[in-house]
């Protein structure tokens, strides 16, 4: 009978511990995701520190904004007030997997950061290079403004503008509804 | 020696394809993730043998192969926890698989046997044998996917500030997508029967 009992006690205290080892490392490496996380947002957002920042929780949306590809929408508060937004998504351009951030603060495009996408080189590839430029410091609200500076940057690559272009839509619609409720 | 030897010939070439098709795909992407995964897979087995060897006199029938998988899974996850907090820039587009080294045949088709069967210091040379053959085999692959993918030889920062070195080889036109990233399987693939081939003729000349 002894040597059952003690084959689960090898295997439970094995386990245990390895559980105590993962627990100790999360500990240990959470931090440093978390600060560079929220590096990332500080760079996006043109931000030199969150200190004065109330941070909210990641959103997920739904509807219209979950249609044109958004996965997460990050807001900023000010002393209460909706100051900042981080939205990540992936679209479609010519090709699919266009995954892209964008920052808004005060109302003004601060970034728009292509992480990684599938367009043609020559073509829509060539074209991303150039939005971020584009759309920099520009009014979300203004929806001619950024639509005529991304026609500009984009002649023979209109799959990739319009893919960029339907997300723009989406988030400034989810814009003015957040910074007016 | 020996059971290096051994091991790296065991290891080397077919088998890693066969067995290790999973982690060999995630690593074949770019010459970084071939590095990474080549990495990996030394941690791993390092560790996950050591720790067994340590336990063996523990097995029993009906524990034996639990504690192997409780064993190789935390080491496989603890690894990956390091990775991603401590080198961003070598895990990108395969911190997601890093943890499937433990379920990966390259690892379970041998942990049992040589932890049961090798002396300590012979399990580290096996390791090392069979980390070295699948090296032989990723790395080159991962250089050619980013050389005929994204036309250049690069190698980016442990730190994910941009790459170490970045040597332009092909201009845009003749770089080819079936090489590149996640979605560059089929080329991988195709890569590693060209290396193969060639692998094997080279030995077969020499003989």
């Amino acid at each position: 009978m002894a040597k059952p009992t003690s084959s689960i006690l090898v295997l439970g205290l094995t386990a245990i511990s390895a559980f105590s080892i993962l627990f100790a490392t999360q500990l240990i490496t959470q931090p440093i995701l978390e600060t560079r996380e929220n590096q990332r947002y500080l760079d996006l957002l043109k931000i030199e520190s969150l200190a004065d920042y109330q941070v909210g929780e990641a959103i997920l949306p739904t509807g219209e904004l979950l249609a044109a590809g958004i996965t997460e929408i990050k807001p900023f508060f000010l002393n209460e007030i909706l100051t900042a937004v981080a939205y990540t998504g992936v679209t479609s351009g010519y090709a699919s997997g266009l995954s892209f951030r964008l920052g808004i603060r005060d109302g003004i495009i601060t970034q728009f950061v292509v992480d990684a996408h599938r367009e043609s080189q020559g073509y829509g590839a060539d074209v991303l290079v150039n939005v971020p430029e584009a759309l920099e410091d520009l009014l979300i609200v203004e929806e001619s403004t950024w639509t005529a500076s991304l026609i500009a940057i984009s002649t023979g690559s209109t799959m990739t503008r319009r893919g960029i272009v339907n997300v723009l839509k989406a988030i400034r619609l989810d814009y003015i509804e957040r910074v007016d409720s | 020696m020996k059971a290096f030897k051994e091991a790296y010939q065991q290891q080397h070439l077919i088998l890693s394809l066969g067995l290790g098709l999973f982690i060999f795909l995630a690593g074949g992407q770019s010459f970084t993730s071939a590095w990474m995964m080549t990495l990996a897979l030394f941690f791993n087995l390092l560790f996950s043998t050591t720790i067994l060897y340590y336990l063996k006199k523990y097995f029993t029938e009906d524990n034996k192969w639990l504690l192997i998988m409780i064993v190789m899974a935390s080491v496989a996850t603890w690894f990956q926890m390091l990775a991603v907090a401590f080198l961003p820039g070598w895990v990108v587009g395969i911190e997601a698989y890093l943890p499937f080294i433990a379920i990966s045949g390259l690892i379970l088709a041998r942990v049992e046997t040589v932890v049961q069967t090798e002396s300590l210091k012979n399990i580290f040379f096996h390791g090392l044998g069979s980390v070295v053959g699948f090296a032989m085999l990723v790395l080159p692959i991962g250089l050619l996917s980013d050389v005929l993918g994204l036309g250049v030889i690069t190698f980016a920062s442990p730190s994910g500030q941009g790459p170490l070195f970045s040597i332009t080889i092909l201009d845009v036109a003749y770089r080819m997508p079936i090489f590149l990233g996640p979605q560059g399987a089929i080329g991988v693939l195709i890569l590693a029967a060209l290396w193969i081939a060639f692998v094997r003729n080279l030995r077969g000349k020499q003989a």
